[in-house]
């Protein structure tokens, strides 16, 4: 690929998927002067892989690929400060409070319990949950994050078991 | 507030979200050269230490009574230097090529580099040193009237150490956890 092409492939990716990058960097870091420094390492990483890209997988597929790569990185060196720890999502509780009615709690308050789920995540399972929530189909997903389609239904499956139980108890379908 | 189905867990993530600042395309150039460039200013921090171990041993050497002390200092130089080129062995960070690999992949190798940097860090982080420590210490040991004095002199370097080392095999058994919870979450596909 020419400079010129890697040029117009990384403006590309950034009109598609620059709000979608945004949105994901909220799962890897809360800080907001971080996150702003992790989406900007994002768009370093993308131009400079780019060059490698040879169309053998979606442009989609390459760059949720290097986005959440980089990304882990980022959580990686921040893990060697704050010593925190992650897990995979079957092995998440969530405290027990009483439950309230999707349709009654505030988006502020359905964030933030969605936030706090994904910030306990060991990143793979961060980010089928990040990919669920950006619309990304299952089959797609599977091939970015290198697991079965199946697993990719368990985990999402989990993740909404447990949104259920906290805001959708009267019956409220998935 | 929508209902808890697909869309509305979807509109509820897209809601509110701060658009993507981007970086003009030649700001971004300028980063990715600068990544490289940084790369190699850690570098040079490495060896500007590594100088100045280099300048107080060889001041030592020169100017210290004694065999033991001018043998001690030179072997220190040595290890400085060898702890220093695996340093830069080993914290280099992946090409950009490595981070269009699939998620398991990407993540696995980079807890499986964190983790044999962390357990193996005695042989090439501290180990280096310790020959140059030794024999310098040995050859402090005259300067001592009483061996309580001298055996609570040594004991500072080597808790120093021995907590270094400690705490690294720890971290690097908490990433040998994540390593075998990632590998049994493979293996259940």
């Amino acid at each position: 690929m020419t400079e010129a092409e890697q040029d117009q492939a990384f403006s590309d990716a950034i009109t598609r998927f620059g709000g979608a990058i945004a949105r994901m960097a909220r799962g890897y870091e809360a800080d907001a002067d971080l996150r702003r420094d992790l989406e900007q390492d994002i768009q370093v990483a993308l131009w400079q892989s780019l060059a490698r890209f040879d169309g053998r997988c979606a442009l989609s597929t390459w760059v949720w690929r290097v986005a959440h790569n980089r990304a882990i990185s980022h959580i990686i060196a921040r893990q060697r400060h704050s010593r925190r720890r992650w897990s995979n999502i079957e092995d998440i509780d969530l405290p027990d409070a009483d439950p309230t009615p999707f349709d009654h709690a505030t988006s502020d308050q359905a964030m933030t319990l969605i936030l706090s789920i994904i910030e306990r995540l060991d990143p793979p399972d961060r980010q089928i949950l990040l990919l669920y929530l950006e619309g990304v189909a299952a089959t797609e997903t599977g091939e970015i994050t290198g697991v079965s389609p199946e697993v990719v239904a368990t985990k999402i499956h989990r993740f909404k078991a447990m949104l259920t139980r906290r805001f959708a108890p009267m019956g409220d379908t998935l | 507030m929508t209902s808890l189905n697909d869309d509305g867990l979807r509109s509820l993530w897209r809601q509110d979200s701060d658009a993507l600042g981007p970086l003009p395309l030649a700001e971004v150039k300028s980063r990715a050269t600068a990544f490289n460039r940084a790369i190699g200013r850690r570098n040079r921090r490495e060896y500007i230490a590594v100088a100045f171990v280099a300048l107080i041993f060889g001041l030592y050497a020169a100017i210290l009574p004694g065999m033991l002390l001018k043998i001690g200092s030179l072997l220190m130089i040595g290890g400085g230097f060898v702890m220093a080129w695996q340093l830069s062995r080993h914290t280099s960070r992946p090409g950009p090529g490595a981070e269009a690999a699939d998620v398991h992949a990407y993540y696995r190798a980079q807890l499986v580099t964190e983790e044999r940097m962390l357990a193996r860090v005695g042989l090439w982080y501290i180990g280096p040193l310790i020959p140059g420590l030794a024999v310098f210490m040995a050859g402090l040991a005259s300067q001592f009237d009483s061996t309580l004095g001298f055996a609570a002199f040594t004991a500072i370097p080597v808790l120093a150490i021995l907590g270094v080392w400690l705490l690294n095999r720890r971290a690097a058994a908490m990433l040998r956890e994540q390593i075998a919870r990632l590998d049994a979450a493979t293996e259940g596909q």
